[in-house]
């Protein structure tokens, strides 16, 4: 007698998949069509060289050893880095905090000020690189009014335009906006918090700090972690701010990564350089995440 | 969420009513109405008009003979929509070229003409691919030049060859300077795009201060560079410069490269010819005047973080002397400067050479291949090219191409010190134009000297280091 | 073990004091932060209104005169309307597009078996890991193939693609928490499978289909590098895209600058104050499923 073979759990037929993949199809084509296609594309686009118009002429990684060997790369790629660093702590700081104080604490009007916090959030870059270039400008600038009133004229400077503060400055206009997403995502977090766990603490004896220290840390850690995670990754996309408010100068100070594969593209007509920069770009992000989400479980253990 | 959508529509009808109130008073605005005109044939007419011309700096009044050009209005063509790119960024400037446009519109009733400003960037990102894909314009007034000018798009097929219509229709004879070959050189001969205007770049001047401390325009570079000194001792900052844009800056530069430089040099790096270095005497004793500049205080406070509208609006305010640019601000300055506003071109710092300042002429009309409105294209370029517009551009502070048999009275001191300027010094080049990568590299190898990151020999190794790459892919 | 009473007291008083301390030290750092946030847009208002001479001179203090006709000229000027119009253009097909297409897939990968379900859906997570812009390249020439650079639809679809993989992610993870007893007594009564999505699943979804629908309109509206790269044509342009070239052509005006920038940025405000739970729901949500 032949042995019946047991059907796996999980196994559908081909055939009753059908209305399933009626149902993703929409979706799915539009996804290939004008998101993976690309991504594929851009794999191919980095082999080539091509100005745009015109025959692509295959050249192999050439595009990807003139990159290791441009000096803008580098710089670019060190800005990124140094803005994921800053990242990490800054508008991630700002966020706990905030977060903490909306509701933790006693405070009135916690709605309101909610509304405020999160308001930069919902600004297009364009809005809030126009705000910021003008806060910095060297002459009527609120900064440095703001200095020159106080009469700390020396501590006046023209913060866009000296390479030390350039990039810090761009930085904190960034902040400005991406604290807000931290924020929020910590205050759901925190309200997740069994209050009971409070509770008790406070029968113990626990002061706020050792409550902060033992009940509320580590059960944002998972939150946290996702917010670390996606910050590094926004570090390294940063495009609106730096490309509209600086355009990567002076002197390349603020240049970074998706920027320079804008220019590579677009204005120095070099569509396969870029596309190699932007795929580089894209690894780059992947790669940190792993060692990120690495470290995370190394630290965790 | 109701009760949201309800909050939401009473704000957006409160932001309404304040929008309705916050209305400018309206401007008043001419209604073009086309109209059926009988108008008769006519061609030149032989006007005696009474003219002011200055004769070495004395106006005298005089009876001249004035050409004047009347264009009749010519057989009426089917109704046709004639597609134009304009590159500009200029507000002022747009408003004219659809005011000329609809006038030109009028003459030929059933078309209608559309004109779509474009940024420089947007331009060269588009116009090739456009060309190439015919979906653009039907007529474009473009970036002139070899790589990513009109020449590059000749070469690839894509434009109407003009020299014959040009020809036929007097356009080689309408320019006091050589400007419709100057965008040709390379290609020796064929007329593939044609400029109506020019710029330069040259010293724009606060006229008033200058009268209070009894300073003249410099003839040598020695009285210029006294001038700033005095200037300077005197307190005031002799120059604005918004370095934080890049190519503000650059205008210093490159001018002082044509007051040090041989014309036949920066040509060759305009058209990416091998045999030039920017590591070359003359560019770095460019760039070590610029960086003696800095060093002795004659720019704004923090350049470095100042942008091209900083430049401007500290120079309009009075906060700085002197202002190196284009001529395209011709009208803003005339227009928002509580002061008379003057012009003269950098003196030449090597005597040996031929004095250039960066007279160019400007941006350059052309017919893409595909259009169906050909013959329509080249009228409307033919319109652009009239006197009638010429005097248009004359009378918004702009120096037309055209050649007047007598030149109009100057709309301000500005224009009359602009045209003479152009025609006391030689034509320049705007020779980075061609190579994006060291045009870029120029810009921040500049910036970099200002901020006493490079010595003036290291910021031009770092330009021809881009400069070389490029002429060597040209070859 | 219990202290005595009269210590209790003494306690509870330092506590009552301690707290009140606590909640005005808390207080006056979030008055604070406040201002951190908000005196930028007081001062762009500000400066909106001023006159260009007042500028340089009283760059920091309240306008000396109100010049509320720079909106009205920034609005005429810059083309306002036109891009406002385009924005809405792009944004509502986008939007609805994420909403029916995320509805049905999710409901899919939620409710249904299928043959390739995870590998299917890892592939769709490919589009949370890589973000949008470094395709942008790419995209601009593939558009420009189809012929659809300078329309609106190279906003929309490219848009609609990169927000799916999130609005899946989010309303399957909604869905799946759908108790199954519902679904279970629907199909006993003889629903079919459509009828289970929009009688029984959708409805539930609302409250995610709420943030979903805010969070694809505030990304959409505030785009700016795929309508920077794939529109040159000021007459398509969306409005962050019109703002920033605004600024290029008014840069020396700075009232009017301003001007503009005001007006571009109160719409997306109001549209937040009033739906801000929405706006929010819809980003923790996605971050934290």
């Amino acid at each position: 007698m032949q042995a019946i073979k047991p059907k796996r759990a999980n196994s559908v037929s081909w055939l009753d998949s059908i209305p399933a993949y009626l149902f993703i199809a929409p979706a799915f084509l539009l996804f290939a069509i004008f998101f993976l296609r690309p991504l594929v594309q851009l794999g191919y686009l980095s082999l080539v060289e091509w100005e745009g118009l015109g025959p692509k002429i295959f050249v192999g990684l050439e595009n990807y050893q003139e990159l290791l060997g441009d000096s803008r790369f580098w710089l670019a790629f060190q800005h990124n880095m140094g803005w994921m660093f800053a990242a990490i702590f800054v508008p991630t700081a700002m966020g706990l905090f905030l977060a903490l104080l909306l509701v933790r604490s006693s405070i009135h009007g916690r709605l309101i000020f909610r509304t405020i916090y999160f308001l930069p959030q919902v600004l297009s870059s364009v809005v809030v690189s126009v705000i910021w270039r003008w806060i910095y400008n060297p002459n009527y600038g609120a900064i440095n009014s703001i200095l020159r009133a106080m009469g700390l004229d020396y501590l006046a400077r023209g913060w866009l335009g000296d390479k030390l503060t350039a990039l810090p400055a761009l930085f904190i206009a960034w902040s400005w906006i991406h604290y807000g997403f931290c924020m929020v995502i910590f205050i759901a977090a925190l309200q997740a918090i069994d209050e009971t766990y409070y509770d008790a603490a406070k029968v113990d004896g626990a002061n706020p700090l050792q409550q902060l220290w033992y009940i509320t840390l580590p059960f944002i850690r998972r939150p946290l972690a996702t917010v670390i995670l996606i910050t590094i990754i926004s570090a390294f996309q940063v495009f609106d701010l730096v490309f509209i408010i600086t355009r990567g100068g002076p002197a390349r100070a603020t240049l970074v990564l998706s920027v320079f594969m804008y220019d590579s593209a677009f204005r120095y007509e070099k569509v396969g350089y870029g596309a190699a920069v932007g795929l580089t770009l894209g690894v780059v992000i992947f790669v940190v995440s792993l060692i990120y989400m690495r470290l995370r479980v190394r630290l965790e253990a | 969420m109701r009760s949201q959508v309800r909050t939401l529509s009473v704000l957006i009808l409160l932001v309404a009513i304040l929008a309705a109130c916050a209305q400018p008073t309206p401007e008043v605005v001419e209604k073009v109405v086309t109209k059926e005109v009988e108008v008769e044939k006519v061609v030149t007419q032989i006007v005696q008009e009474t003219v002011i011309v200055e004769v070495e700096g004395t106006p005298q009044v005089v009876e001249k003979e004035v050409e004047v050009i009347v264009t009749a209005t010519p057989e009426p063509i089917e109704e046709a929509n004639l597609e134009v790119w304009y590159l500009s960024q200029s507000p002022e400037e747009i408003q004219l070229v659809e005011e000329l446009s609809s006038a030109f519109a009028q003459r030929h009733p059933g078309v209608t003409v559309t004109i779509s400003p474009y940024g420089f960037d947007d331009m060269n990102k588009t116009i090739k691919l456009a060309l190439d894909s015919g979906t653009g314009p039907d007529v474009a007034y473009v970036s002139p030049g070899a790589g990513a000018g009109h020449v590059s798009y000749a070469q690839a097929g894509h434009l109407v060859e003009l020299t014959e219509v040009a020809t036929e229709r007097g356009w080689d004879q309408r320019h006091p300077i050589d400007s419709i070959m100057y965008w040709q050189k390379e290609l020796g001969g064929p007329i593939w795009g044609v400029p109506y205007d020019i710029t330069n770049v040259g010293v724009f001047y606060n006229k008033d201060l200058f009268n209070e401390l009894d300073l003249k325009p410099p003839q040598t570079f020695e009285e210029f560079e006294t001038l700033l000194a005095t200037l300077k001792d005197a307190g005031y900052t002799p120059f604005s410069t918004g370095a934080l844009d890049g190519w503000p800056f650059d205008h210093y530069f490159m001018i002082l490269v044509h007051a040090t430089t041989p014309i036949d040099k920066i040509e060759a790096l305009n058209y990416l010819q091998p045999g030039v270095s920017l590591s070359e005497d003359s560019f770095v004793e460019a760039a070590t005047i610029l960086k003696d500049w800095i060093d002795k205080g004659y720019f704004n406070d923090n350049f470095l973080a100042a942008s091209y509208q900083d430049q401007n609006n500290l120079f309009i305010t009075g906060e700085t002397a002197m202002n190196i640019g284009g001529t395209w601000n011709n009208a803003t300055f005339v227009q928002q400067a509580d002061f008379e506003v003057g012009f003269f071109p950098l003196p030449r710092v090597n005597p040996d050479i031929e004095w250039h300042s960066m007279v160019t002429p400007n941006n350059v009309w052309i017919v893409p291949k595909y259009t169906e409105y050909q013959d329509l294209a080249i009228d409307y370029i033919d319109y652009m090219l009239s006197g009638e517009v010429a005097r248009a551009l004359w009378d918004t502070g702009d120096i037309p191409t055209f050649a007047f048999a007598t030149v109009p009275e100057a709309t301000s001191g500005l224009q009359a010190d602009v045209y003479k300027a152009g025609l006391d010094t030689g034509i320049g080049y705007y020779y980075t134009n061609n190579m994006p990568e060291a045009m870029e590299a120029e810009w921040s190898a500049l910036q970099m000297m200002a901020a006493g990151d490079l010595t003036p020999e290291e910021a031009m190794e770092m330009i021809e280091e881009y400069h070389a790459e490029a002429v060597a892919e040209a070859q | 073990m219990e202290p005595p009473s009269g210590h209790l007291d003494e306690t509870s008083a330092h506590q009552a004091l301690t707290k009140r301390v606590g909640r005005g030290v808390a207080t006056l750092s979030a008055l604070f932060f406040s201002l951190f946030v908000l005196i930028p847009f007081a001062w762009v208002i500000f400066t909106a209104v001023k006159s260009r001479r007042e500028v340089p001179r009283n760059p920091l203090g309240i306008p000396a005169e109100w010049h509320w006709g720079n909106f009205g000229e920034a609005w005429r000027v810059g083309h306002f309307d036109r891009y406002f119009l385009n924005s809405i253009y792009v944004v509502i097909p986008t939007v609805l597009i994420i909403l029916v297409f995320s509805t049905l897939a999710a409901f899919a990968f939620s409710q249904l078996r299928f043959k390739g379900k995870n590998l299917l859906f890892a592939i769709l997570l490919i589009g949370l890991a890589v973000p949008l812009d470094i395709l942008i390249i790419p995209l601009f020439y593939d558009l420009l193939n189809m012929g659809l650079v300078n329309t609106h639809w190279a906003l929309i679809l490219p848009q609609s693609a990169a927000i799916l993989p999130f609005g899946i992610l989010l309303l399957r993870s909604f869905m799946e928490d759908v108790p199954g007893e519902i679904l279970d007594s629907a199909k006993i009564d003889g629903c079919s499978t459509f009828g289970l999505l929009f009688h029984i699943v959708v409805p539930l979804s609302r409250p995610a289909l709420a943030s979903l629908l805010v969070f694809s309109f505030m990304w959409t509206w505030n785009q700016f590098l795929l309508p920077v790269v794939l529109i040159q044509d000021d007459r398509m342009r969306t409005l962050p895209v019109g703002l920033n070239y605004f600024q290029g052509r008014y840069s020396t005006n700075i009232p009017l600058l301003m001007a503009g920038a005001t007006i571009s940025f109160i719409p997306i405000v109001l549209v937040y104050v009033v739906f801000q739970r929405q706006f929010i729901k819809g980003i923790t949500a996605g971050a934290l499923k």
